[in-house]
């Protein structure tokens, strides 16, 4: 039996152990930090003189350029490495070497991204860097990489998957200054982007290039997949010539995604940019859009797509279109998927969390109506909040009027998880209420940060 | 024979209306109805769905069909996909 002084020197000694490994990952952590910095300013210098937001972009692609290029024999290595493709008929050694020469972009290392380039064993442009809430679907990056640039954490996968695949990481946000001197070095451009202002920006500066567009995107239980612009096909815009407004736009973050569903599209991605690059037969490859829903029956439904639209304004004999655009103003927001912050409301219609806080402490008579889906509401809200949702709204003001206290000048407060659709709610509210109605600057997400601490953010 | 086609929402229009699909009678004067007429009748119904509808991509069974295209006349029997744009990822 050890003695009680050993006992103790003993969990002393574990503490200090414990103490340690925390303070070694720490240390990797600021190291992988800096290191990550320090490439973003790398490539800031190198690849473009242009200022470039100063923003961890990043943009992988499996070596396009003169390198590799014109390369028209395997090494052992790839032969054994190849070997179960190799044997594809259709695909065979001539396809494994078209694909060795041919350099594809990935544009977006988020979901659908992280699929496509693992598969393509290349990587992507992204904006933003990993946080928690990506790796439910990004499964490019790993817990470990948390606050790195996704540009290079997709990077670091490809290389640890695939050391003989080169990849290059852009860390900058493409846009209408740089896309096209980028494009032009690729074959193949693979819009794994979240956003409708990159979606037609990419679709112009493929047009512009003459390079095929390998298109996906993802939302809640939804995908879709299409080539554009490729063998006399249509181009984005010959199918949605208008961009949605951006009131009707969801993104990931505030409609979900399953990431199963990122995964599927991302796969197809990567699927189409093979056969695109190997010259496999393409029977019709750009002529259907493939629409995948996780929650009904069929999964997919393929839709015959039509050929190039004659007046389309970017891909017709005539354009109207010959340079690339401002596309946030054409899309009406922005190309970070993050939700914009909406300003609709003057200061007078809106309330701070601490002074409503102030104001609940106080018992002031009041309805608070958070707008968000139902299925949002149960994972957490305030106390004593009625739940309507945005859409519901207009055909459920009567709900409200109920609830109101019949004191003098009662208050409706409308709020949500950031604070943008309850300034839409506000409006809508306007036109039948009469009263005080204010919606919370910031929302629940500013609630968490200002107030209360232990309230759940999603 | 009745007269009727098949409406299928996708993505955010389904979202909007709650179902994924529904059959509809034409209205008793005609058996065939244009894209236009479409649009109109499917708004009437639905209130959330006008903007999606702008921005949608139209498809009868299963091809697509161009929305300026006045010729394009939904018949019985058809299926019409609304199919709005997803760009998330």
């Amino acid at each position: 039996m050890p003695s009680q002084s050993e006992k103790s020197e003993h969990d002393a000694l574990l503490e200090l152990c414990s103490k340690l490994k925390d303070e070694n990952e720490q240390l990797k952590n600021r190291v992988k930090q800096l290191e990550s910095q320090l490439i973003c300013l790398q490539s800031l210098t190198n690849v473009n003189s242009k200022p470039i937001n100063v923003h961890s972009n990043l943009d992988v692609k499996s070596e396009t350029t003169s390198k590799l290029r014109n390369n028209n024999k395997l090494s052992l290595e790839e032969y054994l490495r190849y070997g179960r493709q190799l044997i594809l008929p259709g695909f065979g050694i001539s396809g494994q070497l078209k694909l060795k020469n041919k350099a594809i972009l990935i544009v977006g290392a988020g979901g659908l991204g992280a699929p496509a380039a693992i598969y393509l064993a290349a990587a992507g442009v992204d904006y933003d860097s990993v946080e928690s809430s990506n790796l439910q679907r990004q499964i490019i990056h790993n817990e470990s990489r948390t606050g790195v640039s996704k540009a290079q954490s997709a990077k670091m996968t490809i290389q640890g998957l695939n050391s003989l695949c080169e990849c290059v990481a852009y860390d900058l946000l493409l846009d209408s200054s740089n896309a096209l001197d980028i494009i032009k070095k690729y074959d193949i451009v693979v819009d794994a982007t979240d956003n409708a202002a990159t979606r037609y920006l990419l679709n112009d500066a493929c047009v512009l290039t003459g390079k095929p567009l390998v298109s996906g995107s993802a939302l809640r239980m939804d995908g879709q997949l299409a080539v554009y612009n490729y063998r006399g096909g249509p181009c984005y815009r010959c199918i949605f010539p208008k961009p949605p407004p951006p009131e009707n736009v969801v993104n990931c973050d505030d409609g979900g995604v399953l990431g199963v569903v990122t995964g599927v599209i991302g796969c197809l991605q990567a699927l189409q940019a093979i056969r695109i690059a190997a010259d496999m037969d393409d029977d019709g490859i750009s002529q259907s859009l493939l629409i995948f829903s996780a929650n009904s029956n069929p999964l997919f439904r393929s839709v015959k797509l039509r050929s190039k639209k004659s007046n389309c304004v970017i891909c017709s004999d005539h354009p109207t279109i010959t340079t690339l655009q401002d596309y946030v103003q054409f899309c009406g927001s922005g190309a970070l998927d993050k939700s914009p912050s909406v300003k609709l409301l003057g200061d007078d219609e809106r309330i701070d969390p601490k002074s409503y806080c102030a104001l609940r402490a106080k018992g002031i008579p009041h309805v608070l109506v958070d707008v968000r889906e139902p299925v949002q509401f149960d994972i957490c809200n305030l106390s004593g909040s009625l739940n309507i949702p945005l859409n519901e709204l207009p055909k459920k003001v009567d709900l409200i009027q109920q609830s109101l206290p019949s004191s003098v000048a009662p208050g409706v407060i409308v709020i949500t998880l950031l604070g943008n659709d309850s300034q839409l709610a506000v409006e809508i509210l306007k036109k039948t209420l009469r009263g005080e109605i204010k919606d919370v600057v910031g929302g629940l997400y500013l609630w968490a940060k200002d107030i209360d601490h232990e309230f759940p953010i999603y | 024979m009745s007269k009727e086609f098949t409406i299928l929402y996708f993505a955010s229009a389904r979202d909007a209306v709650n179902i994924s699909s529904e059959i509809i009678s034409f209205p008793s004067t005609s058996s065939s109805l244009s894209l236009q007429d479409l649009t109109n009748l499917l708004k009437n119904r639905h209130e959330n769905l006008g903007k999606i509808l702008e921005n949608s991509m139209f498809a009868i069974n299963m091809q697509y069909v161009d929305k300026d295209d006045e010729s394009i006349m939904v018949k019985p029997g058809d299926e019409v996909a609304i199919i709005p744009p997803v760009s998330g990822g």
